[in-house]
């Protein structure tokens, strides 16, 4: 450090510093924030500021060059971002492209990120499923990974915490094993939909079809208006970033609630290179960060230190923060931090058409679509792998017009589209065991542009993966058809991991320190004041899109933290 | 940035104007064939034909008016594999032979109705070249999303919405059967 006088130093010491400002650390920056510590928010990228920074939000079809498509050379250049689905010609500006933070895949894994102010908080899919008792003691009760440090009595309150500020459409269903939760109304089911669901009530038992649950505001509460947000219109443009604050990510909602309190700077362009640790204090004092554009290096200070830079670079940041206390990353004794990395499985599809209800079709559009929580071993092992899947179905009746002629005939058909029949599809959304041998590390040679060291990441599917995907496709196949479904397709993909942008784990909570890397409060067992709580926190996967989940760990570490810090005790 | 880049660029910034006027000149052409051909006045001729007999004008604009050729070259220059180019512009190349073959005299001079039967065989026939094929394929799916997808069509004739109507899950299909 060139200047490390007293005043230069106060003037980088904070209560807090958050990294990263996806959708977990924006939640810690809010916590925090509200609770009178003055905060430094730490941003890779660039600034996304709410609406301003929406710059295809409102434009029509006709205003893209490619019409939504990315051209083939720049799609050739991007072969792991361009398996991503989301990434078009409207969402560009917000994702990494493949050459700008490069890692070795030991297997095929697409890591898919969004490097700026709000992560992919502006990107996700917008599922928010509570967790339930049963996903909490599975790792215990089917002995694998560790057991969970937390039960969901931990959590419940701060899932309602997180659910009233953010704003979560759902339906109360009484379902043990996807609990309710604070909802605004629920979307709106179609006749087939409802027709399925019915079905399933009356020759499946233990399986059920609800309202997904999903962050689009189905109406605005005095909450969501005082945060500037209002009711979500169903454009479906959610991953352009919404104007009307719609649906949920840091940018609509925690970061300028952070920023009303006062206590709130944001760092832009500032890659983290290391937690700093003090030897003698015993406790972390600060992070070094890198600034992407000058590729200076400054030293920022903070009694307390959340980890949010998403799962994995969270593990890179972690493992990068060596001192002759923890040689092998911080807060790293036992050698176990990178490794025991899951995600979630989507390779299997099943498509059926149906001819009953011809009466009726949908009209207009909504924001979210079906969900039949897992429904295998939930209450006790009776298949042959361990865990389940969690299945989203939705049911739609499209117009379509006869392409096949030419001249005015093409005409006249494209200008007057023809109702279709009834087609359904339901996709499986399988948990995976967390296992030592799936791991990231750092590579011992390799950096990327500010010197860091390269990630290699070695991930892949299992027997147990491969065996449930088989039973969700005969268990999917034999509902669609006990409903009167016809022309059952199925899929069974071979894809990466990583596409499914669910990986968890690394940094593990649990009891024992021997085996896990944080204890219940988040905090890493050797290093109190520092917290991990985005997904490299998690012990096991579950089937649930995980990020409301991150949201409540997050609420829960950070009040923790300030309790702790007022009791003097980090 | 090269030449495309900076023509690409410079037409965005003024709306499309530039890149309009530029192709109506004939200077050279969006569309850099891999093996060293050129799409040339000739082709782009051939091509406006082609989306014009594709979508034509009745008592409203056609493919032709809204500039869809120039679309489909767009299109076919920027989110087409090397392969798909070369068999797009060689498969335009082959259609004169195929026509003078079937209907005697070339597509230009063909009547509209002949010009609609000829791209009818063309993209029925077993027979005919992969790679008129993949021409004629491209082209038409590159028309309908043109055509489709113009301003004009997207606000005068099949309003889009941005904002769409609340759902309902049991609306009546008789009202959008229309007369059946």
């Amino acid at each position: 450090m060139a200047n490390t006088n007293i005043d230069s130093v106060k003037q980088r010491s904070y209560d807090a510093i958050v990294i990263g400002s996806g959708i977990s650390g924006g939640w810690a920056a809010k916590e925090l924030t509200e609770k009178g510590l003055r905060t430094l928010v730490l941003e890779r990228g660039r600034d996304v500021k709410h609406i301003v920074d929406y710059p295809t939000a409102n434009k029509m079809p006709y205003e893209f060059e490619h019409r939504g498509e990315i051209p083939h050379a720049t799609r050739e250049a991007n072969p792991i971002l361009s398996r991503a689905g989301a990434w078009q010609e409207d969402t560009d500006h917000f994702f990494v492209k493949d050459n700008e933070h490069p890692y070795t895949q030991k297997k095929p894994f697409d890591w898919i990120r969004g490097y700026q102010v709000g992560g992919r908080s502006l990107l996700w899919a917008r599922q928010t499923q509570r967790w339930s008792q049963y996903d909490f003691e599975g790792p215990a009760r089917d002995g694998f990974a560790v057991d969970w440090p937390i039960r969901y009595e931990d959590i419940a309150p701060w899932y309602s915490h997180v659910e009233s500020f953010a704003g979560i459409s759902g339906n109360q269903d009484g379902l043990a094993e996807l609990p309710d939760g604070e909802f605004l109304p629920p979307n709106p089911l179609n006749a087939v939909e409802d027709h399925f669901k019915g079905v399933l009530s009356e020759r499946f038992e233990g399986r059920y079809l609800i309202a997904s649950r999903f962050a689009n505001l189905t109406k605005s509460t005095p909450t969501q208006l005082a945060q500037g947000r209002s009711q979500c219109l169903s454009r479906r443009l959610c991953k352009r970033g919404c104007p009307f604050g719609g649906y949920f990510s840091s940018n609509s909602s925690t970061l300028p609630w952070a920023e009303k309190t006062g206590n709130l700077t944001m760092r832009l362009h500032s890659v983290v290179h290391s937690v700093i640790y003090d030897e003698k204090q015993e406790k972390a004092t600060g992070v070094r960060v890198i600034d992407s554009q000058t590729k200076e290096v400054t030293e920022y200070y903070a009694k307390i230190i959340f980890v949010n830079a998403s799962t994995i670079n969270t593990n890179l940041i972690l493992l990068n923060s060596i001192s002759s206390r923890f040689p092998n990353g911080l807060g790293n004794d036992n050698e176990l931090m990178g490794k025991f990395v899951a995600f979630h499985n989507y390779n299997t599809k099943v498509r059926a058409q149906f001819e009953g209800l011809s009466e009726f079709a949908t009209f207009g559009d909504r924001p979210g679509s079906t969900y039949i929580p897992r429904f295998r071993n939930v209450f006790q092992q009776e298949t042959g792998f361990l865990r389940g899947y969690a299945t989203a179905f939705s049911a739609r009746r499209n117009m379509y017009s006869d392409r096949s002629g030419i001249g005015t005939d093409l005409k006249e058909s494209l200008l007057n589209p023809k109702l279709g029949g009834w087609s359904v599809g339901a996709q499986m959304m399988g948990e995976t065991i967390p296992k030592e041998s799936n791991y990231v590390s750092l590579d011992t040679e390799k950096t990327d542009s500010w010197g860091i060291p390269l990630l290699n990441i070695d991930i892949d599917f299992d027997e147990n993966d491969r065996k449930m995907e088989i039973d969700s496709i005969e268990q999917l196949s034999e509902m669609l058809a006990a409903a009167g479904f016809t022309n059952i397709k199925t899929t069974q993909k071979r894809q990466a991991p990583g596409i499914d942008i669910h990986e968890m784990g690394g940094v593990r909570m649990g009891k024992d320190p021997k085996t896990s890397l944080l204890n219940k409060w988040n905090q890493l067992h050797a290093c109190k004041n520092v917290f991990v709580t985005d997904g490299a926190c998690m012990t096991s996967t579950s089937t649930q899109n995980p990020s409301l989940t991150y949201m409540a760990i997050t609420a829960r570490a950070a009040n923790h933290a300030v309790e702790e810090m007022r009791k003097g005790n980090v | 940035m090269n030449r495309r880049q900076a023509i690409k660029r410079t037409a965005l910034l003024s709306g499309g104007m530039v890149f309009l006027k530029y192709s109506l000149l004939g200077q050279a052409s969006r569309l850099s064939i891999p093996d060293g051909s050129t799409f040339g006045p000739d082709e782009e001729r051939m091509l406006q034909l082609v989306v014009d007999t594709m979508i034509p004008a009745t008592d409203t604009p056609g493919a032709k008016e809204l500039n869809v050729d120039q679309f489909v070259l767009l299109m076919v220059n920027d989110c087409h594999s090397k392969k798909d180019q070369m068999a797009f512009y060689s498969g335009l190349h082959s259609m004169d032979v195929f026509v003078e073959k079937g209907f005697g005299q070339s597509f230009a001079s063909c009547d509209i109705d002949t010009r609609v039967e000829a791209l009818n065989s063309m993209n029925k026939k077993s027979d005919t070249s992969p790679e008129l094929q993949a021409f004629i394929q491209i082209a038409k799916n590159r028309t309908i999303q043109g055509y489709l997808e113009s301003k004009y069509v997207m606000t005068e004739v099949l309003p889009h919405k941005m904002i769409p109507d609340p759902y309902d899950g049991y609306y009546p299909a008789s009202k959008l059967e229309g007369e059946i």
